[in-house]
């Protein structure tokens, strides 16, 4: 068996126990708090935690998998999310901050996060999408202002997932107009002036996104991220790397998404009659087109940090998340959505993709540079007529 | 009027009126006037009623399976185990889900004008601007097709229903995250989805898919 292929297994049967909650998590998110035994839970809880900070592999034969490249990532989160996505994002661990921590933690800072993670199931929150602004990091309001030895943050969040949940939380913030200007601040959300409020969503009812009110909150010294780095390396450049590195397992998300839709028609219609068959066989096929491009995107952010392949797989796999979720529901005939609550879930759940990590829009957009690249190859004296 | 289970609305102006009610006044209403004073229910023996509604008393029979808030209120989805009895008259359906995406289209598109980015506001963005228009110019064929006032087949109707869909999940695209609020628009419409799975009479018989 390959090494990805035993991979996935071991995750599937990691997560096998998710749909079993699925439900009554997406009934009352809080419920996660009963949820942390659960195999799957605790292998989430410390994803991410690198092997000299104390993360231990995952051993499977002689193979061993620290959960640390995209690559290996895109097969976790599929499996998890197939198995329930409401489960996977709610889960604690180092998640999106643990990412942005590898990018601009010094030493002793990655210590005392990754001390934390392990000493008991932690949840994080990484706070930088803002009202009226979306995710766009040059927009940024909240303001992060000296104070003493330290810093005080002010402003406010939106859409930021496990916000009422996280002890620990990390906010991009503004210390001066400008891309220079944005950098990321530390914080302990139980610390005066910082509030979490839920948002009521659709779906995704696990990851309990919620709107944050930051009233000069403390900022302790040593506290702001990416000091030791120059400006450049700081803000809006690490949220690129960090959002060029998780994509990936975005897409993977709605990617598993869309297995999850065809793992339900095939419950509840086991022998299907040739034409519903035939249109679950192209389905298959579709999540297999997907996938492979999703698992491209991850080896690409791995070689090189280049997030645009791991663009057209977010756009793919939310369209196919959708697609195929709205296919089972047609397959599964009438009144199909109100007969199956788990269902009902999937159609919401797959729409929520499509807001994590930037739009479809956006994510066309990051695909023009190569685009471009292509033509100025083909008409930059090479010989070759323009493509059409 | 009923035939065969199926209810049968009295004209052009009751079908107009059910679409202007969505259009304006958002799901609960229009609710309403399809159901036209009584619990009406689909194929599969579901059904789908407002929450809530003052000084109307309804059949205390039906099992409450599910409860979604909408903007305007709530709604719940039903069931019954008794065979027959009238389900919703299926070109107000359309019409009902037609009005709600346009209602949609209206508030997407005034949000987008009001919503700034970096070059100015969201709808002055060609990208934007395209996906608005496919999203309107799907809206306008299939308000073309109703108003030809011709007989619908199931097939028809089908393509139809998931014309509607689309559109109105472009339009929430458009959105952006508050439209997967369930304070918003986006609750809307996928109760406007879920109507159509409770009652659209759009899938072939038993066995036909063989």
């Amino acid at each position: 068996m390959s090494r990805q292929k035993a991979l996935r297994w071991r995750m599937r049967e990691l997560a096998e126990d998710f749909r079993t909650h699925a439900l009554d998590l997406d009934r009352d998110p809080d419920r996660v708090t009963s949820l942390l035994e659960l195999p799957g839970v605790r292998y989430l809880s410390t994803l991410g935690v690198p092997a000299e900070f104390g993360g231990a592999p995952l051993r499977i034969g002689r193979e061993s998998f620290d959960g640390m490249t995209a690559e290996q990532k895109v097969v976790i989160i599929e499996e998890f999310a197939r198995a329930d996505a409401g489960i996977t994002l709610a889960a604690p661990g180092p998640s999106m901050f643990g990412v942005l921590m590898e990018q601009l933690g010094d030493r002793s800072q990655r210590e005392a996060f990754y001390r934390r993670i392990l000493a008991a199931p932690t949840w994080t929150c990484f706070a930088l999408t803002e009202p009226s602004r979306g995710s766009d990091a040059g927009n940024l309001a909240t303001q992060l202002e000296q104070d003493g030895d330290g810093y005080r943050l002010s402003g406010a969040k939106r859409f930021i997932g496990n916000a009422c949940r996280a002890s620990e939380a990390v906010v991009l913030a503004r210390t001066r107009p400008g891309p220079l200007g944005v950098t990321a601040a530390w914080v302990d959300p139980a610390d005066p002036g910082f509030k979490a409020e839920a948002l009521p969503m659709l779906g995704l009812k696990g990851a309990q996104l919620g709107a944050v009110t930051l009233e000069g909150v403390v900022v302790r010294p040593g506290r702001v991220l990416g000091a030791h780095l120059s400006p450049a390396r700081r803000g809006i450049w690490s949220c690129i790397q960090v959002f060029n590195r998780l994509r990936p397992a975005v897409a993977a998300m709605a990617l598993g998404i869309a297995a999850a839709a065809v793992d339900c028609v095939r419950e509840l219609q086991p022998r299907p009659g040739v034409a519903t068959a035939e249109r679950l066989t192209e389905l298959d096929a579709h999540v297999a087109s997907v996938r492979a491009l999703v698992a491209h995107a991850a080896r690409a952010v791995d070689a090189t940090g280049d997030g645009r392949p791991a663009s057209a797989a977010k756009a793919r796999a939310c369209e196919l998340a959708e697609d195929a979720t709205l296919e089972a529901a047609e397959l599964l005939g009438p009144s199909a959505r109100a007969e199956s609550p788990m269902l009902d879930k999937l159609l919401r759940d797959a729409r929520g993709i499509e807001f994590m990590e930037g739009t479809r829009n956006i994510q066309w957009l990051n695909l023009l540079p190569a685009l471009r690249a292509d033509v100025g190859e083909f008409t930059a004296g090479s010989g070759r007529s323009a493509q059409p | 009027m009923q035939a065969g289970g199926i209810c049968l609305m009295s004209g052009q102006k009751e079908l107009d009126r059910i679409q202007e009610t969505a259009r304006h006044s958002g799901l609960p209403p229009a609710l309403e006037c399809l159901l036209e004073g009584r619990d009406r229910f689909g194929p599969a023996g579901y059904g789908m009623r407002p929450d809530g509604q003052d000084g109307r008393s309804w059949a205390a029979g039906p099992a409450v399976v599910r409860r979604c808030v909408v903007p305007g209120g709530a709604v719940l989805v039903i069931r019954t185990t008794f065979a027959g009895g009238p389900g919703v008259d299926q070109d107000g359906l359309l019409r009902a889900r037609l009005g709600l995406v346009q209602g949609l289209r209206s508030a997407c598109t005034a949000r987008l004008g009001a919503r700034a980015s970096a070059e100015g506001v969201l709808l002055g963005l060609q990208l934007v601007q395209g996906q608005l228009a496919a999203a309107f110019a799907a809206e306008q064929e299939i308000a073309a097709r109703l108003g030809e006032g011709a007989p619908l087949t199931k097939g028809d109707r089908r393509c139809l229903h998931a014309g509607l869909t689309r559109a109105g999940r472009s339009l929430l695209r458009l959105y952006g995250a508050a439209g997967y609020l369930t304070n918003g628009p986006g609750a809307t419409m996928h109760c406007s989805e879920l109507l159509a799975d409770v009652y659209a009479d759009v899938h072939p018989a038993a066995g036909d898919l063989g």
